[in-house]
């Protein structure tokens, strides 16, 4: 057996090892503590109504949002769903008279207050391929409004998202009109696209043909043996055995092409 | 234009307030002094008998951010200034100072602080407020909080990786070797009362990662603020990886990274009772080469091809964006404004295999440059009212126009780099235009105590339209009929749509909301298409196509959240998304037969079903269930193809579901020990219509997910940190004989140990060391790596 097949194990026990040696030696008289996040040290919960008395424009709008949909103030289990749920309690920014960042929390700069609770979008951040929001390049509410009255739009705006309009922010080339449209734009970018992350590059769904079929099938005739496959009036058999139906050359401009009604270039 | 002059305004504002002010001199000079408590006999010091008593019951309303009244009590400056009642402290004569006669509420609708929201001072607590006020108000500039601060965090790092570097690059987002940079700095300094600049930013050299943030604002006047930030994306350049070839995947032997970034300037104005306004203009940017899946055949046209040669492009993407925003509330109305024109240009540059199933050999590349810019303008305008304590309302207007041209330049070459038979398509006038309109209309009503209604509606036509030329000159450059007439194209989009949103909330049940929402959707686009000339390799005959498409949405969502105890807390939603189109085709010539205009009909039904479970056992303990099922459907109805390739007709196109568990748990068992730890497993499949070709099989497999983390504070200058993540995906497939393997399958793991050392209050360092491990067998190993890192930074920090 060689040690180096077998490195987690060895490290997580030296790892172990050393833990119960510093508890042991770590002095048991200290007093500091260490928070979790969204704690604030000295804060306690105030409820969604302080929070209106300054940020009017925001808590006006909230019964509206997405967030709001699991909202009790009389809930038990305090400070599960309300402005505190993400911004942390807010005694100590109320007593010194608010300000930004001010004895608050901002989701914006750190987005683990939303990841308590969409525990499967953490996940999918952590997959090969995602957005860059763990590394702090951007955030949660430039694709998403938390205060607003839909979920799939940033902040700003008219009051429901309008087609891919989250993503054609940053990314206008695919988003930019074509004289020929991929029509599945119109079911918007989510039905090839996991925006939050993927094991696949470009954060596909899926990495092979099957993406396209998906909506490209169709009932084969008498005159198609098994085992083939035609699209259209062609076959496409040997095609997707060479691999994907953007691959080679061949549907490439998959976003929209300007010379090519099959979507070639 | 008069009324908006500053001047005007500034003598209206005086018009305004003179009778408030003298009101203020009349209603002081009536209060009756006997009434007001005696001032406390003592010295007083600020920070032990005033300070406290302006945390507790003023600042909340008289802080810094939007004070009432404009008075502000965080310093001594403004305290003594007053605010839109005229001056309310008076050094040396409490008797007479207005705020004592409202903390001692003698004047009815000035009490302080206002029934509701906090309670009255006592008795012993005006008496120290007076005798401040007597003693002249003294005031130590330590406060308010001192927001002067300095953070300087100069960074080294250093990562070997033994296999593959480009991989290890597109997954860490990190380069190998040594780097150096600033991890954090961040400079805040309070210029007098009402002045502030900010700075704050990142740097990482080698990765050129580059973050700056500057602000200078001003209280009651407005701010500048600007910045920069930059990032690099790397990419792993090998491509796909075909098992009975024997090699591993080969790569192009570049590496690929594109740089994408912004650069702002914002001015803001925020004068008191003017409309608060910005103008911006910003810079995005993308430049460098990304890899692409549009990967290169090796095989020919033989039966073992596969398409697995490696693909990249290059990215040269610019735009200016000028902003206009203004913000202002008016009569109970609430105004939001926004404009922005933004000027995009765009060039790229790809190489893609010669498509060898069409064209003979020699193997070659079709080298393809495309460019497009346009000019899109957007404007929004929207307003919000709270008409009453239960009805608040909102409606908006949006329009934006879209000018653009695109151009394309193609030619095919050689292995050598010289001109050979193929494609050399060509287009230098291509015209596309948008212009939308939408309304919006929405409402919140809360009709009782409870119960919460919310309703929506928001209409928008779009007309799109696209010109062009392209000449499909295509096969031998020596032929002379080579060069082929140009093709005329032209496309008319012509979208209506309407969306409707209707949401209610329930709370009357004891610790439980109900929730209940719908939205629906109905669009209908009119398709023009035109082309006129023939492209023959690739079979773009002319045509015409007239389509007159429909879409039905609709998405409803219902569920309840409810927590009877205190350590308990459970939810969960059920939704339906149904997408149903239609296609009413006309096509010439009509037996041209296959795309375009060849989808009849589209269904996509989609079950959503979500439960979440909080636990709190214990305080120091805090548990997350979740679980999540998604199963979607898709139908999809085709013209008939003759002869016998198919009768058309609907067919069930796919079967997709996904059923995903995650659990995360917080546990402070004691209060020097943090740990946090999320595990989430998924497995999901999806199954098309596939005619038992062997190529296609099911797109199969599970993910599973680590994310933990723990800190431990050693003692009162020492903290222990350890972080560990994982992932595994197993997404094999077993079509290597008739098909390529597409699925991945890899394992990586990441391990961090740390430990930070505060030396002195100011000054403390940190040191990681990091291990990351990534097998990756659906590539043949060729992607696999192991690398090691160590992180020392240290951080200076004042005060």
């Amino acid at each position: 057996m060689r040690v180096r097949d077998h490195w987690l194990p060895w490290l997580v026990l030296t790892a172990g090892v050393g833990i119960f040696g510093v508890l042991l030696s770590s002095c048991s008289t200290v007093e500091r503590t260490v928070l979790a996040p969204p704690e604030i040290p000295g804060a306690t919960y105030a409820g969604n109504k302080s929070c209106a008395e300054c940020h009017a424009n925001i808590s006006r709008q909230f019964p509206g949002s997405a967030h709001a949909r699991v909202h009790l103030e009389t809930a038990k289990l305090a400070g599960g769903t309300g402005c505190e749920s993400c911004h942390g309690p807010g005694s100590r920014h109320i007593e010194a008279g608010g300000g930004r960042g001010v004895f608050i929390n901002n989701p914006r700069k750190d987005t683990a207050a939303c990841f308590q609770c969409h525990l499967e979008t953490r996940a999918e951040f952590n997959l090969t391929h995602h957005h860059p929001v763990i590394e702090n390049r951007i955030n949660c509410a430039q694709c998403h409004d938390p205060h607003g009255s839909d979920i799939f739009k940033s902040a700003g705006g008219l009051a429901m998202a309008r087609l891919n309009e989250g993503c054609a922010s940053c990314h206008r080339e695919q988003t930019r009109p074509f004289i020929f449209e991929h029509e599945a734009m119109r079911e918007g970018c989510t039905v090839c696209h996991n925006p939050h992350g993927s094991i696949n590059r470009k954060m596909l769904v899926e990495n092979d043909p099957n993406l396209c079929l998906k909506c490209h099938a169709q009932v084969q005739g008498m005159g198609v043996g098994r085992q083939q496959i035609y699209i259209g009036h062609a076959d496409h058999t040997a095609f997707l055995r060479q691999g994907t139906c953007w691959s080679a050359g061949c549907h490439t401009a998959i976003h929209g092409s300007n010379v090519h009604p099959r979507m070639f270039y | 234009m008069k009324l908006s002059s500053p001047i005007h305004r500034a003598s209206r504002i005086t018009h305004f307030c003179f009778p408030f002010l003298f009101c203020v001199v009349v209603v002081a000079a009536e209060i009756d002094a006997t009434k007001l408590p005696s001032p406390a006999k003592i010295k007083v010091e600020f920070d032990r008998d005033i300070k406290p008593i302006f945390e507790k019951s003023c600042l909340r309303c008289h802080g810094p951010e939007k004070p009432k009244s404009r008075f502000r009590l965080d310093n001594r400056a403004s305290a003594l200034k007053g605010g839109e009642n005229g001056i309310d402290i008076i050094p040396g004569n409490s008797a007479k100072s207005p705020f004592i006669h409202y903390v001692a509420r003698l004047v009815e609708d000035m009490e302080m602080p206002p029934p509701g929201k906090g309670d009255p001072l006592t008795l012993e607590q005006i008496g120290l407020l007076r005798a401040w006020i007597d003693q002249d108000a003294n005031w130590p500039d330590t406060f308010p909080l001192d927001e002067r601060g300095f953070v300087f965090a100069p960074t080294l790092r250093w990562i070997h990786v033994q296999g593959d570097e480009k991989k290890f690059r597109e997954n860490e987002g990190m380069h190998e070797g040594w780097a150096t940079g600033i991890e954090q700095f961040s400079l805040t300094e309070q210029v007098g009362t009402d002045r502030k600049f900010s700075a704050e930013g990142r740097t990482l050299f080698q990765d050129h990662d580059y973050q700056l943030y500057l602000k200078l604002e001003k209280t009651d006047v407005g701010f500048i603020s600007g910045g920069v930030e930059q990032w690099r994306t790397y990419y792993d350049d090998s491509g796909g990886y075909y098992r009975p070839f024997g090699n591993p995947s080969s790569d192009l032997d570049r590496n690929l990274f594109l740089d994408s970034g912004q650069m702002w300037i914002n001015f803001g104005l925020s004068l008191p009772n003017w409309p608060q306004m910005v103008l911006g203009y910003e810079y995005q940017f993308k430049n460098g080469n990304e890899s692409t899946l549009e990967w290169g055949n090796l095989g020919g046209t033989s039966a073992f091809a596969r398409n697995i040669l490696p693909a990249a492009r290059s990215i040269d993407e610019r735009t200016h964006i000028v902003k206009f925003e203004l913000v202002h509330d008016i009569y109970d109305w609430h105004l939001e404004e926004s404009a922005r024109v933004e000027f995009f240009n765009l060039r790229t540059e790809r190489d893609d295999v010669k498509n060898p199933l069409t064209l003979p050999p020699p193997e070659g590349v079709v080298q393809t440059r495309e460019g497009s810019g346009h000019v899109e303008g957007q404007n929004t305008v929207r307003l919000e009212r709270q008409v009453n304590d239960w009805v608040f309302l909102s409606g908006g207007y949006l329009y934006s126009r879209f000018d653009g041209d695109a151009s394309m330049q193609q030619v095919t070459l050689d292995q050598t780099g010289v001109l050979t038979p193929g494609l050399f398509w060509f287009s230098d006038d291509i015209v596309l235009k948008r212009e939308t309109h939408s309304f919006s209309v929405a409402g919140q009503l809360m009709p009782e105590e409870g119960l919460s209604v919310s309703l929506g509606l928001q209409p928008e036509w779009t007309h799109q339209e696209g010109f062009g030329n392209v000449q499909f000159s295509e096969g031998d450059l020596s032929d002379p009929s080579f060069l082929a007439p140009p093709a005329t194209l032209r496309s008319d989009l012509d979208t209506q749509k309407f969306s409707e949103q209707f949401s209610v909330r329930y709370t009357k049940f004891p610790w439980t909301v109900l929730f209940a929402e719908a939205r629906w959707e109905q669009e209908q686009i009119g398709q023009f298409e035109h082309q006129v000339g023939d492209e023959t390799i690739l079979s773009a005959a002319g045509f015409l196509r007239r389509t007159d498409f429909t879409n039905d949405r609709t998405d409803y969502r219902f569920g309840f959240n409810t927590s009877p105890w205190r350590r308990l807390s459970f939810s969960a939603y059920y939704k339906s998304r149904v997408s149903n189109s239609g296609y009413d085709n006309f096509k010439l010539p009509s037996n041209s037969e296959g795309y375009s205009a060849f989808i009849r009909g589209r269904r996509i039904d989609t079950d959503e079903l979500q439960t979440k479970l909080v636990l709190r056992p214990a305080d120091w303990l805090k548990t997350t269930l979740t679980y999540q099922r998604v199963a979607t459907e898709y139908e999809t109805a085709t013209d008939p193809v003759s002869p016998d390739i198919s009768p058309g007709g609907t067919i069930v196109a796919a079967n997709y579901y996904a059923n995903v568990y995650s659990a995360n748990a917080t546990l402070t068992p004691f209060r020097r020990l943090y740990l946090s730890a999320t595990f989430s497993y998924s497995d999901a499949r999806t199954v098309t219509a596939q005619n038992d070709n062997p190529s296609v099989v099911p797109y199969k497999g599970d993910i599973y997910t680590i994310i933990s983390s723990a800190t431990f504070a050693v003692n009162e200058s020492t903290d222990l940190q350890a972080t560990y993540t994982f992932s595994r995906a197993k997404f094999d497939q077993n079509n290597v004989v008739e098909g390529l393997p597409l699925g991945l399958n890899y394992v990586r793991h990441g391990v961090t140990f740390g430990a930070t050392k505060r030396l002195t209050p100011n000054l403390s360092t940190n040191l990681r060391y990091a291990l990351y491990q990534y097998d990756e067998p659906s590539s043949g190993g060729v992607n696999n790596y192991t690398a090691h890192g160590v992180f020392a930074t240290l951080t200076m920090r004042w005060p």
